[in-house]
């Protein structure tokens, strides 16, 4: 009798923990699963699958560190599993690394462009940095964290991270130019940043 | 300090994670250096551009439902209670939870609304839309009488974060119930009021669907409760009977109340009965899905309250 009460007042304190710790993230990784996979069905899915996944090893997780990049550990992981499995696994080529060394400066003029825009503009970055800028600057992890979830050295975050936010910002420049907006031939090459 | 070194530090200085003295060196370095001030502007402003876009794309937003029923289907797990072999969702889509996570989603954010602290006068509160403008500098007695009295129910700090935690944690004391049951037992305003809304002039373009109504009370609260869909958004419109009567009697002018974590609340009254209509949808939809239900439901409430 007293085993079954003490594995009960365990599970509830394991759930207590879970759902004090893990569930206030689920809107912040529903945001970054819908961006990745653009379908909301899709998207719920995954959500679904990553806390049955958390919840499972929530053991492992450690108090103290951060939990949103533990769960997005586990959702990038679990992404790449199902692409894996559907065949849809697209490694980063050459030509996005020839993209970000070439691309121009732009100084920043995001103010008065709209959120769709905005969104238009990130997605034209190749992925591999779009990610690094979403998870640094979006979901505000650390170095360390984001190159946790990408599964990627902390030195290529940072290469990723630099060349992704210029990218963005020419691209944002790109929009903005074609609205009046900031200003037109202020660019320069990144090799003389 | 060089300008490499701030590139290196920039992100730990917006983030505000430096230690106190490499923070210093980092503004004195600023203060000197217009190229790096530059910098800065230009990448704090791409990072509040990126994340005002993620925070207001509507396709981002988590539907409450799905988040209520994965919240009780991983309890149900951790708890040993489900069948491993069933899917995780299986169990979950029934209406009646549905019901329950609309209900609590929607009485939550009335009640962010209704137990503002004081010291938010109802000028700050209420932004009149009868023109389709929304204004914010109305003086109080310009506001109708239902949008004051809105606006200034007293309730305490406390009660708003009993709401706001009860809210997020989706934990419902009283199952909804009947509305027309409700109706007999508490409110004759609320029988045949989903009936009067599915056929009144509101839902007839089309666009706005009907999906269920009850009564569910929050907080000791009752209201009558109608869930609508509107271009994939969940729309809640909640009726509830006000404490005292409004001295200016019924006025269907529609107001932006509130908005709150992507919640829309947009608000209009009868002599004795508040309305909201709660969504995640933008304000200027959220406003104009009140102002097509407002005249059906306050001409239905006003003749209940004759």
């Amino acid at each position: 009798m007293f085993g079954i009460e003490t594995r009960n007042t365990k599970r509830e304190e394991r759930w207590a923990g879970f759902e004090r710790e893990a569930l206030p993230h689920m809107p912040g990784l529903f945001r970054i699963a819908m961006w990745l996979v653009r379908d909301r069905a899709e998207a719920e899915d995954l959500v679904q699958e990553t806390y049955a996944q958390a919840l499972e090893s929530f053991h492992r997780y450690r108090a103290g560190t951060n939990i949103r990049a533990w769960l997005m550990t586990i959702m990038y992981r679990t992404r790449s599993k199902r692409s894996r499995a559907a065949g849809r696994l697209r490694l980063a080529d050459d030509s996005e690394e020839r993209i970000a060394e070439s691309v121009a400066f732009e100084p920043s003029v995001a103010q008065g462009l709209t959120d769709e825009e905005v969104l238009h503009a990130l997605e034209r970055i190749p992925q591999q940095y779009r990610e690094a800028v979403v998870l640094s600057d979006v979901e505000e992890l650390s170095y360390k964290e984001v190159a946790q979830v990408l599964q990627v050295p902390v030195g290529t975050v940072m290469s990723r991270l630099n060349r992704g936010r210029k990218m963005l910002r020419a691209e944002l420049a790109v929009y903005a130019n074609s609205y009046g907006i900031g200003a037109v031939g202020r660019k320069r090459s990144v090799d003389a940043d | 300090m060089q300008c490499r070194e701030f590139g290196e530090m920039v992100d730990s200085y917006l983030k505000d994670e430096l230690l106190i003295e490499t923070n210093h060196g980092v503004i004195t370095h600023l203060e000197a250096c217009p190229a790096c001030r530059s910098e800065l502007a230009a990448r704090r402003e791409t990072r509040e551009a990126l994340r005002r876009a993620f925070d207001h794309a509507p396709e981002f937003q988590l539907r409450p439902e799905f988040a209520f029923q994965l919240r009780n289907e991983l309890k149900m797990e951790a708890f040993g209670k489900r069948n491993s072999s069933d899917n995780l969702f299986a169990f979950v889509m029934r209406p009646q939870w549905l019901a329950i996570a609309a209900c609590l989603v929607v009485a939550g954010m009335v009640g962010i609304f209704a137990f503002r602290p004081q010291g938010g006068s109802p000028n700050e509160l209420a932004r009149t839309a009868t023109s389709g403008e929304v204004r914010s500098d109305l003086p109080a007695g310009e506001l109708s009488g239902a949008a004051v009295r809105l606006a200034s129910f007293e309730k305490t700090e406390a009660a708003i974060g009993d709401h706001q935690n009860c809210a997020i944690k989706y934990n419902l004391p009283e199952e909804p119930i009947d509305l027309n049951e409700a109706g007999r037992k508490y409110d004759t305003a609320y029988i045949d009021l989903a009936q009067a809304v599915r056929s009144g002039e509101g839902l007839r373009a089309g666009d706005i669907k009907y999906v269920e109504d009850h009564s569910c009370i929050y907080d000791g609260r009752r209201f009558a409760h109608i869930i609508l869909e509107h271009k994939g958004h969940t729309i809640s419109l909640l009726v509830a009977e006000t404490d005292e009567d409004s001295t200016k009697g019924a006025n269907a002018d529609v107001i932006a109340c509130s908005q709150r974590d992507g919640f829309q609340v947009s608000c209009f009254g009868t002599k004795r009965h508040s309305v909201f209509v709660v969504s995640d949808s933008p304000e200027a939809d959220n406003l104009m899905l009140a102002r097509r239900l407002a005249p059906t439901v306050t001409k239905h409430i006003a003749r209940a309250e004759v």
